[in-house]
């Protein structure tokens, strides 16, 4: 028998049900049956998760020269310098990666002149974003956004007052897919369960001031028969909305052979989005364009030594304080969980804990053990060891305070350290995200 | 007559013991009321807790929190569970450390901080929870009585699965044996089946926090549905109370996925001063309605906002100095939400914006500090691609003496989304 499916096209929110019937004081009814359905494909509308970004970001000036070329002083044309890497971290069900860069015009590059010398190659200016999804199988996607050459002498930056905010270019990519998924069968194998590990580039002389690459939802598609869905699937199979449920009262489930449109489905749709739901909290990283050097090919690592903690970006010696510089964790509490912050007996609504997975690209210079605490207070730590001389992710769960929400404001600082003097903890990249731990 | 029922008992509390309360073997669980600890006693002067086939404190993962008075040269088991042979967790104190153990393997220690030749009150706290095909364990040592307090965390798998034949000691390990020298000097006991963070441990025993009052709209952490709990296949069974609970749990997760906007820390900052020309004058330009407020491009951030959110919580981490003096112009910071900016290429449309209200600040940090500034909220204006412009803006004080001389730099930025209800209060999904 031919696999079936159901789809459900969740880029925009969606459903010809009102919400209304969910109100109390109502008897139940097919339609608010219906309601509750079409209510819970409608959560995962709403993620547009940031799960990356980089850029000038507060920098005092740019890594590419106005001058014109003296020796190897512009970046060449060709070789993609890393600038910013994620770990393999599980996408949003339903979701896919999109980037947007904004820029000024691109810098000039450098090329061999064939004499032993350089010369210019050109104003050029690409940014690479390259996304491993893997769902069991791995397919890497990327996409090249670039930017115009900028047409003053030596593809120098924009002159004059407010030249910069004049020429601001605004690009955005396509919706980085790991297949065709416009066949429900290939949609069921890449939109739940799979993750994808990004990698950012810059090619010859980009002059980015923000690149973002974030989630974006597009659709949910399920074979009929496995089950585990995360979200009720009150769509019909092409992914067009059902209306109201079939039959006149609520039933447990469709059919036999039909997992939905009944009480299961939507108990386990509700499990699951309670669960399995949250934000990514943060991503740095080293990464500074101002200092960065332009013949690596791989972002300048922050160098953390010694046997006392230090912090990650200044390196300078430090200990958990919230009067100085840091990351906020706000965002966990809209993802908060019963076990974690259930808001009468656990944590009584005093403050909330978000379930996060803490990762660090990283390695170290020698034998030793590398420590990387990330603290929301003196009270709130997740750590992560790091072992061996090649770099790597390393991670650790964790469960750190978060405080209320947006409106109540927390500090998230990270400090490192070794466990032998005169090593050092050299980290490129630090990501913390929700988990269902 | 109310029955009273202890704070510190929880509904995943198997055990509690409160020697503050009242003597220190009567569980004041919710578990089984009425099912004390056995004490013990050996000549000379060895005194224990025990409870034999122990099965609701037979737990691979969950919380042992203890308070103990402690002072250096004692030593010993606190707690333990096993028998003659083999113990599945154990937390003892050896020299000057508190140790988390199973069946002879040392998961975690931590030295006792600030432990002096007198009574310290010491929190214990060691709580685990799967990961993957292991356990994390976390252990969590604070000297209530100086405020001391370390932490240690390592994934490690599961030693030896507890047995509910085995024996809960406390004060000592099986039969009394290894006793803890300072005696039954503890203030509470507390085993749980479920992981309790450092956070809530602080909120249990050392200080409640105090919130700020919010406006913003906030989820609850909904208690899941499960599909056997309500039992919604059997004939018979109401399908409507599934229905009402997911639908609740629908309603409350449709902003778990709301992250921050910006979360930046500037390794480098730009130097800021009022002539708005660092390093360029190129990228400068004039605020949104007030030609008085610079914005720069070092600090414009173009990002998607989820939908279900209209507003950003705004903190800054500002410094500011004057180099020859200890003075400095006051400086305002503001943040600024854009929709239709100029851009090459793209169609021109009306700029619509909105913005924070200025945050002020006077102070000359020096070199080595600086303070965070709450811009409070900003409401978002968001393009037709989902997007909103942020960019920071700065004006200083150009009738301070000190104005020539003031250099200003961001340290930091965080935007953190979140959803206020409209004046009316209505509520959120339809306004959307």
């Amino acid at each position: 028998m031919a696999t079936t499916y159901r789809r459900r096209f969740i880029s925009e929110p969606q459903t010809s049900v009102p919400l209304e019937p969910l109100r109390g004081s109502r008897l139940m009814s097919r339609a608010r049956a219906s309601a509750v359905h079409a209510a819970g494909d409608r959560v995962l509308s709403h993620g547009r998760r940031i799960l990356c970004s980089i850029g000038l970001h507060g920098a005092e000036k740019w890594s590419v020269l106005d001058t014109g070329i003296s020796a190897w002083s512009h970046p060449d044309a060709t070789t993609p310098r890393v600038v910013a890497r994620t770990p393999p971290i599980r996408l949003t069900p339903g979701h896919f990666v999109r980037a947007v860069l904004v820029a000024n015009p691109s810098g000039l590059t450098t090329q061999p002149d064939g004499l032993g010398g350089y010369e210019t190659g050109g104003p050029k200016g690409v940014v690479r974003i390259a996304a491993t999804y893997d769902n069991g199988s791995s397919v890497t996607v990327s996409r090249d956004l670039s930017i115009a050459g900028s047409e003053t002498p030596n593809a120098a930056q924009p002159a004059g007052a407010g030249a910069a905010w004049a020429q601001l270019h605004r690009r955005r990519s396509s919706l980085l897919l790991p297949a065709d998924l416009t066949a429900p069968a290939n949609l069921a194998a890449w939109c739940d369960g799979a993750t994808v590990a990004l990698t950012v580039s810059y090619i010859g002389s980009p002059r980015a001031v923000d690149v973002v690459v974030f989630e974006e939802p597009l659709a949910l598609a399920y074979d009929l028969a496995a089950g585990d869905w995360t979200v009720p699937m009150h769509a019909a199979a092409n992914g067009g909305d059902l209306g109201q449920l079939a039959g006149p009262v609520p039933v447990t489930r469709r059919s036999t052979s039909d997992p939905g449109g009944g009480a299961e489905v939507v108990c386990d749709a509700a499990a699951r989005l309670c669960q399995e739901l949250g934000p990514v909290l943060l991503f740095v990283s080293a990464y500074d364009e101002s200092n960065q050097t332009i013949s690596a090919t791989e972002t300048d690592a922050k160098l953390l030594t010694g046997t006392s903690f230090r912090d990650f970006l200044t390196t300078a010696a430090a200990s958990f304080d919230a009067t100085k510089p840091g990351w906020s964790a706000s965002s966990g509490a809209n993802a908060r969980r019963v076990q974690d912050s259930e808001e009468h007996v656990v944590l009584r609504d005093l403050d909330n804990v978000v379930p996060v997975r803490c990762y660090i690209y990283a390695s170290l210079s020698g034998s030793s053990t590398g420590i990387a605490r990330i603290e929301t207070a003196d009270h709130s730590v997740a750590e992560v060891r790091v072992t061996g001389t090649t770099y790597g992710w390393f991670s650790a769960p964790g469960h750190l305070r978060c405080g209320l929400g947006a409106q109540d404001p927390t500090v998230l600082q990270v400090k490192g350290r070794t466990t032998t003097a005169g090593v050092s903890l050299r980290w490129r990249y630090l990501m913390v995200a929700f988990e269902d731990l | 007559m109310p029955t009273t029922i202890s704070p510190y008992s929880k509904p995943d509390t198997v055990l509690l013991l409160d020697a503050a309360e009242t003597d220190p073997f009567i569980d004041h669980s919710q578990y089984r009321p009425g099912t004390d600890l056995s004490e013990q006693f050996t000549v000379p002067a060895t005194n224990w807790l025990d409870e034999a086939n122990s099965a609701r404190t037979a737990l691979d993962t969950g919380e042992l929190t203890l308070i103990w008075n402690i002072k250096s040269g004692e030593s010993g088991v606190l707690i333990d569970h096993g028998n003659a042979s083999t113990y599945s967790w154990r937390i003892d104190i050896s020299g000057s450390s508190v140790r988390c153990r199973s069946d002879g393997t040392t998961l975690l220690s931590l030295a006792l901080p600030d432990l002096d030749a007198s009574d310290r009150t010491f929190l214990i706290s060691y709580c685990t929870h799967p990961d993957g095909a292991n356990l994390r364990h976390e252990l969590l040592v604070w000297n209530l009585t100086t405020g001391a307090l370390e932490t240690a965390a390592a994934t490690q798998p599961l030693v030896l699965a507890a047995s509910a034949s085995d024996t809960l000691s406390v004060g000592a390990a099986y039969g009394g044996a290894l006793p803890f020298t300072g005696g039954l000097d503890f203030r509470q006991v507390r085993i749980g089946r479920r992981f309790h963070s450092q956070a809530e441990q602080r909120e249990d025993w050392v200080a409640a926090s105090t919130p700020p009052a919010t406006t913003q709209v906030r989820r609850s952490a909904v208690l899941v549905p499960h599909r056997a709990t309500l039992d919604v296949a059997s004939d018979g069974s109401f399908v409507g109370p599934a229905h009402l609970w997911a639908g609740h749990a629908f309603e409350q997760s449709d902003r778990r996925l709301v992250g921050p906007l910006v979360n930046l820390r500037v390794p480098d900052p730009l130097a800021i001063d009022h002539e708005y020309d660092a390093p360029t004058s190129a990228w400068w330009r004039a605020a949104p309605g007030d030609p008085d407020v610079r914005m720069c491009i070092a600090l414009l951030w173009c990002r998607p906002v989820p939908l279900k959110v209209n507003r950003a919580r705004v903190r800054l981490f500002v410094r500011q100095q004057n180099p020859s003096n200890t003075v400095t112009a006051e400086v305002r910071w503001r943040m600024y939400s854009m929709a239709g900016l100029p851009v090459v290429g793209e169609p021109l449309g009306p700029l619509i914006y909105h913005r924070t209200t200025a945050a002020t600040c006077s102070t000359d940090h020096g070199t080595g500090a600086g303070e965070w500034l709450d811009l409070g909220a900003l409401p978002l204006a968001i393009d037709e691609l989902g997007m909103t412009w942020l960019a920071v803006g700065i004006s200083m004080d150009e009738g301070s003496p000190h104005v020539a001389n003031t250099i200003a730099y961001m340290h930091a930025a965080t935007v953190e989304p979140y959803f206020e209800p409209a004046d009316d209060g209505a509520l959120d999904i339809a306004e959307l």
